[in-house]
């Protein structure tokens, strides 16, 4: 069975973009992997890494696998079908299979030797429900070379430059978070929902009083959008602040998309202030998916 | 005999709790029939009885003279725990109850699920809802 455009939906993490059929829900996120349920059950993870100098498909397949909680003498080799091999010419790959009490599925090893990065790829089941794997292997791609990152996840995503470097997230229900550093800024993005209901009793800049603590309200464009800033100018006071490790500037930028039921913000912290229009663009770059 | 006293550790894999979550959701919430409900302008007030714990007991023996059998809480819903409390009608699974709220919020399907799932826990810890199992399995709650 083949599944329609509209059914597929874009997945970018920590460099790796992805399109997985719309029913799947990413149930683990953390750094440098991804597990997707589909009807509650596993049925995909990706874990991918940096290799430093010569890739060993052995040596890489044991490290990976035992992380992962397996050995790699419960291993087969798999024979990749044609068809998956077509999209797989950019990777170094080689397939694997398992099968314990509980569980069985089909494993890729691949390695991109031009990003120097190893990938390893679980499906989880019988071979006969991968429908799903050509199309997603053509969808596969590793955005280390590209000049911005695709990051998306859940019904958000943003556009980064490719040297922004996520350092947590946390993904919580109806609040979400993730922060990264980029050129000696702070970044952290957040979505909040059901914005109706956060809203009912308070304006928008009373709800993202906390967020801005210390900032002062710039602009407010209730209720869509509001705006502080914080810029310590005094060199005896950015001192202080600086010795406290806090920062001296910061900017926060709340808006709502009313039709989407959602709260998007941005918080760039640093001890410069980021040009506006930098800032700008970064808001824009933000959007739901 | 040593691997009954240390039974070996098991390696789990991702998702092994799979079918115990589908169970879950499957389980139909049920009322307290003695907790009472009242809609007021934050949401629905819950008042509910519980057991004194027996130190409580002592303590206010002590300043009452008196044995409480019972005390009386409150719980106050905000809107969004309001709206999943009157969705409990003994007939909707924990599921059912998720989409609903998922479609009413536009939240992600999981999202809705751990949310409405935390509720229903809360809500049981306190006695004020209890689960019944899914048709099909053994009765009672």
């Amino acid at each position: 069975m083949q599944l329609s455009e509209q059914q597929w939906r874009r997945i970018g993490w920590d460099g790796i973009l992805l399109q997985v059929p719309q029913d799947w829900h990413p149930a683990a996120i953390f750094p440098n992997y991804l597990l997707f349920e589909d009807r509650h059950r596993p049925i995909c993870a990706l874990k991918w890494q940096q290799i430093k100098g010569s890739f060993d498909a052995e040596k890489m397949l044991n490290k990976l696998t035992t992380s992962l909680g397996r050995t790699a003498s419960e291993l087969q080799p798999y024979a990749i079908p044609q068809s998956w091999r077509l999209h797989l010419d950019r990777f170094v790959h080689q397939g694997f299979s398992w099968q314990d009490s509980d569980q069985s599925g089909i494993g890729l090893l691949l390695f991109n030797r031009d990003t120097q990065r190893s990938l390893l790829l679980q499906f989880y089941g019988q071979e006969k429900h991968f429908a799903f794997a050509q199309r997603l292997l053509a969808g596969l791609q590793d955005q280390q070379q590209q000049e911005h990152q695709l990051w998306s996840v859940f019904d958000i995503c943003m556009d980064l430059p490719i040297e922004a470097k996520r350092t947590e997230h946390e993904f919580l229900p109806g609040s979400f978070r993730i922060h990264f550093t980029l050129a000696g800024y702070r970044l952290t993005y957040y979505r909040f929902k059901p914005a109706a209901e956060l809203l009912r009793r308070q304006a928008l800049s009373d709800f993202g009083r906390d967020i801005a603590k210390g900032s002062t309200l710039e602009r407010a464009d209730e209720p869509l959008m509001v705006q502080w800033q914080r810029q310590v100018k005094h060199p005896g006071l950015r001192l202080l602040e600086r010795l406290r490790k806090k920062s001296t500037c910061v900017s926060v930028r709340l808006w709502q998309i009313p039709e989407e039921n959602i709260i998007l913000g941005l918080k760039v912290e640093g001890n410069l202030k980021m040009q506006e229009q930098h800032f700008e663009t970064l808001c824009q770059r933000y959007r739901t998916c | 005999m040593l691997n009954k006293i240390f039974p070996p550790k098991t390696r789990r894999h991702p998702g092994e709790s799979g079918p115990d979550r589908q169970y879950a959701l499957a389980c139909i919430p049920v009322k307290n029939p003695e907790c009472s409900a009242r809609q007021q302008k934050e949401g629905i007030l819950l008042t509910y009885t519980v057991q004194a714990k027996p130190w409580l007991r002592k303590i206010f023996k002590g300043a009452a003279g008196r044995e409480p059998e019972i005390i009386q809480r409150k719980l106050q819903l905000d809107s969004l725990g309001s709206s999943v409390w009157e969705m409990i009608d003994g007939r909707q699974s924990v599921e059912d109850i998720s989409r609903s709220f998922q479609q009413q919020h536009q939240l992600g399907l999981r999202e809705a699920e751990i949310s409405v799932s935390e509720f229903m826990q809360q809500l049981g810890r306190r006695g004020l809802v209890a689960l019944r199992e899914p048709e099909g399995k053994t009765d009672g709650y």
